[in-house]
């Protein structure tokens, strides 16, 4: 992983198409604004890794009885 | 009036068999032939997934609304999805128009949108994933699962059984 210290208002480069700002850097979480193409979809890390985990826990393993 | 639903048994081996001669083998012994023609491209996969970009849908005739998301590169990877409509979600589900470009549809009403279900019955889990569910543009055949921005979604919303 490559670790980059920047101040706010610097940026990253990613690729050619990916720019990373320092939105804000004060008290409290630190601000990111992504540029990127819009074909390239942007997720907070905690939240695509649940979708993984419950797709693999979806997969239909069992019978299933469902009543109504 | 109460009606039990049975759903697929997923054993590697037979089912192989039975989708190579174009066959879905309900668990009631119904065989359903399924349409090859609509192999709908998933160009991202699904998370969790990635390499995976030839899925199916293949309705549950007897037990409608339930259908299955089958993978048709590897057929152990099914999962059962819901179309959106029959399922009472307390909160709108609306897809980004950024989202809706990359299927190649300008409007939500273009697309058929499932959630997809974590069932089993011998954990006792009954859940339906409203946070990212399966967008499909079914003219062009293309799908994508969109994980929606609106934090009041589950991933795990817990399936009503009434």
């Amino acid at each position: 992983m490559l670790v980059l210290t920047r101040k706010s208002g610097e940026k990253i480069r990613i690729g050619k198409d990916i720019i990373v700002s320092i939105v804000s850097k004060g008290q409290g979480p630190l601000k990111l604004g992504i540029e990127a193409p819009k074909e390239i979809s942007i997720y907070r890390e905690e939240i695509y890794q649940s979708v993984i985990n419950t797709n693999r826990h979806s997969i239909a393993k069992e019978s299933v009885r469902l009543k109504f | 009036m109460k009606t039990t639903v049975a759903t697929h048994t997923s054993q590697t081996d037979s089912f192989l068999c039975r989708f190579h001669s174009g066959e879905y083998q309900m668990l009631n012994g119904n065989g359903t032939d399924f349409d090859l023609t609509n192999i709908i491209d998933f160009d991202n996969g699904i998370p969790g997934f990635e390499e995976l970009s030839k899925f199916i849908v293949v309705p549950l005739i007897e037990h409608h609304p339930f259908q299955v998301l089958q993978s048709l590169e590897a057929p152990p990877i099914a999962m059962f999805v819901i179309p959106i409509h029959h399922f009472e979600s307390k909160q709108e589900i609306k897809i980004e128009r950024i989202d809706l470009e990359q299927i190649g549809v300008r409007s939500q009403d273009e697309t058929d949108i499932y959630f997809v279900m974590k069932m089993s019955q011998e954990e006792k889990i009954f859940t339906v994933n409203t946070k990212a569910p399966i967008v499909i543009n079914p003219k062009i055949l293309q799908g994508c699962q969109v994980i929606l921005d609106n934090p009041n979604l589950q991933i795990e919303q817990p399936l009503d059984l009434a």
